[in-house]
């Protein structure tokens, strides 16, 4: 009796410790497209345009709609990329800025008009002296066009003799394109949720953002939440704090409202609008002016806890910045969370 | 007696032991090491010091716990009146030991992420993920070969029957982020797809329970009439990329893994109150419909919190939402085929108690009665 207990025994044991992970095979019903309603507020844009051979049209990735890779005849590689952004506030000047400001001073800049599909835009020519192992183009040719409350990018950018050979075929390009927009989900094209986007397929929130979202090497990036799809982790030193981004309709429920949520996080009373007022600061940002807010209170388990927060209305929405933690890391970090702000491309 | 008091003592070292690498490992880390393992080879950061951790685990501790107390009832087995109170005790711990087995080994937990107007027929995991290809050539059904993340390692290559190709994997991420490289060139993830324009940045596992790894892989399809080259699949990269073999269409794409069922669950309407002002969540609510072919049945029900929908051995619960949609309902949907177990385990145990317990006081009444 006592020996079949003791097979039985180990036979229980192998059993589980063998299990291992194996490949699974099954079928499914064809999958269709998903049958969602039209979202207002996400449209998508399907752009064409005649193409010389040598461009190959790349998946579109969150901003850019449309892409190639255009390659040049001594093997080296450019690009072109299409964007719209819509509602937007900044200024031609403000954007143009955005241009300059990657060459530095050695910025050679010229400009002219250009026909883009059936309308007239402007053509900017940017080239510099870059380092070969800069990330900064040597070359970029920007069309730009505001149409039906959008402005259009079309960039061509790579190394001078890229740009140089697929100049005309970019120009061909730009007066042959055409941009459609079509009903949200009908794109065929496949998507790409590139740098630094979470993995998160709980939100749409992350496709409306900014795609190339200047963050600060320092700056972790975590895994989303449905609450807070960017979330980052900034430490000095043995303390740590959570800084977490999100956009919200209209007002986002108010700002007096939200201050006092978060002041209740850290246990500080609730304060009233005149208060409020003498408590933040402005700062100036590409999309207009946001608030600043610092407040220290204590966490669930009474450990002190500082929360910085910035508002910022642009558009329709309303942006929340805000860095969560233990005094050192925000200290240390609330210059950069502003700048971050202040150099932000809404 | 004396072995289950030993399993016991080391059981709530284990609890401690392990609750203190959480901090410093996160929950499912430690959850595969100290308690889903037979030996727990590990270590545990006390005071910025790493002290090693060979401890005997999970598995171990409860299979010694089962087994001594099933050898020792058949062994000792006397069904004489006054025992009986103890033998159900003793039964209900031992459904309580297996049933937490089997929830270990086939409990599942997923969600299921609607828009309004959509119809799923699966549902997804939160931390576990999938090498996933498709054949969708055929005309009549899909067929996918997932590939579970475990068996993703650096270097090896899988073979399938159902596949007529092998994939290498050059190089396996766990936790990654992507980034673009303007005008792709030498330093890009892959030579084919997406990954021409990427490249891939690693980054250490999560250690948080409410955060979960972004693995990225860099793989190559081997076979006749396979394209030549690398693809980088990431959970960042949504839709699956195509490619040709042969005349036959297939997709790869790296994705959370998937738990597909034989109907579809459609959200109609999703309600979301907050309290005014705030985003703190007052009520919300989904309102489904159930179509499954197999049956033929279709109907409506309304899932909402404390509410959930109990249908082909899973429950639907309202898990969350999106804040930024209204219309995206977030379900959580869990498989437990054991439910039961620890229900049927205390009531097993309270009744062989109390059984015991009337004994003894009839017993103890009567020794009186006659003094």
């Amino acid at each position: 009796m006592r020996n079949i207990l003791l097979i039985i025994s180990g036979l229980a044991v192998i059993a589980i410790g063998c299990k291992r992970e194996e490949v699974k095979v099954y079928q499914i019903p064809k999958e269709s497209a998903p049958q969602v309603m039209p979202h207002q507020t996400a449209p998508e844009w399907k752009v064409t345009g005649v193409t010389p051979a040598n461009w190959e049209q790349m998946p579109s990735t969150g901003m850019r709609v449309a892409q190639y890779i255009v390659k040049g005849k001594d093997g080296s590689q450019g690009e072109v990329v299409v964007m719209p952004m819509a509602g937007m506030k900044a200024s031609k000047e403000e954007i143009l800025a955005i241009w300059r400001q990657q060459f530095g001073q050695n910025v050679k800049e010229s400009s002219r008009k250009v026909k883009i599909g059936g309308d007239e835009g402007e053509l900017y020519d940017f080239s510099g002296n870059q380092p070969k192992d800069s990330n900064i183009p040597e070359r970029i040719l920007v069309a730009m066009l505001f149409k039906d409350n959008v402005n259009w990018f079309f960039r061509l950018s790579g190394n001078n003799t890229v740009v140089e050979e697929a100049q005309n075929d970019f120009i061909n390009y730009l007066n042959s394109v055409k941009l459609e927009q079509s009903a949200p989900g009908q794109s065929s094209e496949p998507k790409v949720n590139p740098h630094q986007m979470q993995p998160e397929r709980n939100t749409t929130q992350a496709e409306q953002m900014p795609v190339e979202l200047p963050v600060p090497e320092n700056w972790k990036q975590l895994a989303p939440t449905p609450m807070a799809p960017l979330r980052y982790e900034v430490t000095s030193g043995n303390s740590t704090a959570l800084i977490t981004i999100t956009r919200l309709d209209g007002d986002g429920g108010g700002l007096l409202p939200n201050i006092n949520r978060w002041r209740g996080q850290i246990k500080l009373a609730p304060i009233n609008q005149a208060d409020l007022d003498k408590q933040i600061t402005k700062i100036k940002t590409t999309a207009g002016e946001a608030i600043v807010v610092d407040f220290s209170g204590s966490n669930a388990s009474n450990e002190p806890t500082r929360i910085v927060g910035i508002i910022l209305p642009a558009g329709n929405h309303t942006w929340f910045f805000k860095m969560t933690g233990q005094d050192g890391a925000v200290n240390a970090h609330k210059d950069g969370l502003i700048k971050f702000v202040q150099s932000f491309k809404f | 007696m004396r072995l289950t008091v030993v399993c016991l003592a080391l059981a709530m070292i284990l609890v401690f032991i392990g609750t203190l690498a959480q901090v410093d490992k996160g929950i499912f880390i430690v959850q595969k090491e100290f308690f889903q393992s037979f030996i727990v080879i590990s270590d545990l950061r006390v005071f910025n010091y790493r002290i090693p951790v060979i401890f005997p685990g999970g598995y171990l501790i409860g299979l010694v716990l089962l087994l001594n107390l099933f050898v020792s009832n058949v062994m000792r087995f006397d069904l004489q009146p006054k025992r009986i109170g103890l033998l159900i005790t003793h039964f209900g711990l031992l459904v309580l030991l297996v049933g937490q087995l089997l929830i270990d080994q086939f409990h599942t937990e997923s969600n299921m992420r609607l828009v309004e107007g959509q119809s799923l027929n699966y549902s997804e995991s939160y931390n576990r993920c999938e090498l996933a290809l498709v054949k969708i050539s055929d005309p009549q059904a899909d067929t996918v070969v997932s590939i579970p993340e475990s068996l993703l390692e650096k270097g090896s290559v899988i073979r399938n029957p159902h596949i007529p190709f092998q994939v290498k994997i050059h190089e396996y991420f766990p936790n990654s982020r992507i980034e673009n490289v303007s005008g792709g060139g030498e330093n890009t993830a892959s030579t084919l797809g997406a990954g021409r324009q990427l490249r891939v940045i690693p980054l250490p596992p999560e250690t948080k329970s409410d955060s979960r790894n972004a693995p990225s892989a860099i793989v190559e399809i081997i076979g006749d009439n396979a394209p030549s080259g690398t693809w980088l699949v990431s959970l960042f990269i949504e839709q699956p990329q195509e490619f040709n073999v042969g005349n036959e269409k297939w997709t790869i794409s790296l994705r959370p893994e998937r738990y597909y069922k034989p109907y579809f669950i459609t959200l109609i309407d999703f309600k979301h109150e907050k309290y005014p002002g705030t985003d703190i969540p007052k009520n919300f609510s989904s309102r489904v419909k159930i179509t499954n072919p197999q049956t033929g049945e279709e109907r409506e029900v309304l899932i909402y919190m404390n509410n959930p929908l109990r249908y082909g051995g899973e429950t639907y619960y309202q898990g969350s939402f999106d804040p930024n949609d209204d219309r995206v309902s977030i379900l959580q949907v869990v498989r437990n085929p054991a439910w039961a177990t620890p229900y049927i385990a205390c009531i097993l145990v309270g009744l062989g108690m109390t059984i015991h317990f009337i004994i003894n006081l009839g017993i103890f009444v009567n020794e009186q009665r006659k003094k």
